[in-house]
């Protein structure tokens, strides 16, 4: 299963990921620049233009989140069983973590003015908050697992309950709030009285959004391999030197 | 697997009642909770009364915190974990039995928290089959949602702190729906109890059927 | 104030991307100069000294 692709000191680079990356971050500023330029709405003022990126960063951080469960159900199954996806799922939960934080800070800042209080207990930004919490449990679970096997069977399965409680989540937030709430963020959600220009610079977003996501995992999945092989560098050195401790001591006695 | 699981929860179940951890901890450390819940909040204006169902389930999750805690932790000594697992047992059957012991110590929790919040917040407990219902369906699900992560902490050093931290979240959706089918049986609230009851039962299925899935998976080698 | 939020909100997004994006990169670099032989690309099992899965000598494990 390994690809010899001869000696790279440079770092996790790569003739794909230059143009996946450039192909990220121009699309990501073009967004930002767009997104700025965008008219006031009658109804939010010059606010919604955060529309740009918070239902995009949304968006990748359940792709992330959807990705690790994939991954893990991947490496659950004996028959696909495979170190790739361990590391895929350890890459894009983190990916995903960042992601999600930066969706609750977005639609924080975009609550605070529109609404005049930093949180509303939205039902969709409720959701999220759980979500982020869930997988920063899964996070913590794969720091002190120290042996990967047993590392990434525990991290697996904890991340398919997770992702199994997200639905659950989902329903139990949105029943409760739906019950209360007037207005809420989800009305600010496109489909309503947005400007056309509005949804494009949005679904450009989208995009933006999915190709830094993609950059980024392939990058971490890299560091993630590389990571396991310095790891096991040092265990076979401190094996060694165990076992010629031991050479010693039995000659010696 | 039936009968595994009745091993392994009678053996639970009698540590327990030998140890009495439950009774002499557990519960007492619920019912401060409780009491602290009046320190935190005035107790002269109501507001105990209005938020008791919240408060009561917020006392149980943290409760089977401790009893999840305790599950594994009787494990822990002297080689226990390696007699389950070389025992020959069908990991299923561990499962259920543990989370069933897990869930008669719930269940006792709730009844001791149920008298403490009627007589600490003048509660008042109308509605009776919703409310035992939602016990019921809340019980089975906080039990196996507990079993399963307390497998996946067992044997770490930091369980004490990481079992918390993946579990809450976890969970917060019982918590979030039992409260609200206990406001609408105690007339608190006007929604309808009943679909919060069967969120709840959707939860217990889920979580039952993962853990006794992920339960062999993860014994092996914990 | 109006335009503060809005630029709040884009220099946060645009800027948290950047820095962990530094971080994953820089470290990516260290690692590929301290690890011997060929640097995994894609996700390959890396092809230094084969390493049994399964758990590793109990002589070290000592701490559980």
């Amino acid at each position: 299963m390994s690809e010899p692709v001869g000696r790279n000191t440079a770092g996790t680079g790569g003739p794909g990921t230059t143009l996946l990356g450039a192909a990220a971050w121009l699309s990501l500023a073009t967004t930002v620049v767009l997104g700025w330029r965008l008219p006031p709405t009658r109804e939010q003022g010059p606010y919604a233009r955060l529309i740009a990126i918070h239902p995009p960063l949304a968006w990748a951080a359940y792709l992330a989140f959807g990705v690790c469960a994939v991954a893990s159900a991947l490496w659950l199954w004996k028959r696909t069983r495979a170190p790739r996806w361990d590391r895929l799922a350890a890459s894009s939960a983190e990916i995903g973590v960042v992601f999600c934080a930066l969706t609750l800070v977005t639609g924080s800042i975009w609550g605070r003015p529109t609404w005049g209080v930093w949180w509303t207990w939205d039902a969709r930004l409720t959701s999220t908050a759980l979500l982020l919490a869930l997988f920063l449990g899964y996070l913590a679970l794969r720091r002190v697992a120290y042996d990967p096997e047993a590392r990434a069977r525990r991290s697996a399965v904890a991340a398919l309950i997770a992702v199994a409680d997200v639905p659950i989540v989902h329903f139990s937030v949105d029943w409760w709030r739906t019950l209360h709430q007037g207005r809420s963020l989800a009305q600010i959600s496109p489909q309503s009285d947005l400007d056309g220009s509005y949804v494009s610079v949005m679904l450009l977003g989208f995009c933006a959004m999915t190709l830094v996501y993609a950059w980024l995992v392939v990058h971490r999945c890299r560091v993630e391999a590389m990571e396991e092989a310095l790891e096991s560098e040092g265990l076979d050195i401190a094996l060694e030197e165990r076992r010629a401790e031991a050479d010693v001591v039995r000659a010696g006695v | 697997m039936w009968r595994d699981a009745m091993l392994v929860a009678g053996k639970d179940l009698r540590i327990e009642a030998r140890s009495r951890v439950a009774t002499n901890q557990v519960a007492p450390f619920a019912i401060v909770i409780l009491v602290l819940f009046g320190f935190a909040l005035d107790p002269d204006r109501g507001v105990l009364g209005r938020a008791s169902a919240g408060l009561f389930w917020v006392a149980v999750l943290l409760s089977s915190l401790l009893a999840v805690q305790r599950s594994f932790a009787v494990e822990a000594g002297d080689g226990a974990a390696d007699g389950l697992r070389l025992s020959g047992l069908d990991p299923a059957g561990v499962f259920l039995g543990k989370a069933a012991a897990v869930a008669a110590q719930l269940a006792l929790l709730q009844v001791v928290l149920a008298i403490g919040i009627v007589v600490l917040y003048d509660a008042d407990l109308g509605g009776p089959v919703l409310l035992v219902a939602t016990c019921a369906a809340a019980t089975v699900g906080l039990a196996a949602a507990g079993t399963v992560y307390g497998v996946l902490a067992a044997g770490l050093k930091v369980r004490e702190t990481l079992l918390p931290l993946l579990l809450l979240p976890v969970v917060a959706p019982v918590l979030l729906s039992a409260t609200r089918a206990w406001e609408a049986g105690m007339g608190i609230s006007v929604d309808d109890g009943w679909r919060w009851a069967q969120l709840l039962a959707v939860f217990a299925v889920v979580y039952v059927t993962l853990g006794v899935l992920a339960f062999g998976a993860l014994l092996e080698e914990s | 104030m109006n335009d503060g939020y809005v630029l709040a909100g884009y220099a946060i997004t645009v800027g948290s991307l950047a820095l962990y994006a530094a971080r994953v990169l820089r470290r990516g670099r260290v690692l590929a100069r301290s690890l011997p032989g060929d640097v995994p690309l894609a996700g390959a099992t890396p092809t230094s000294t084969a390493r049994p899965a399964t758990s590793p000598d109990p002589a070290l494990a000592g701490e559980e």
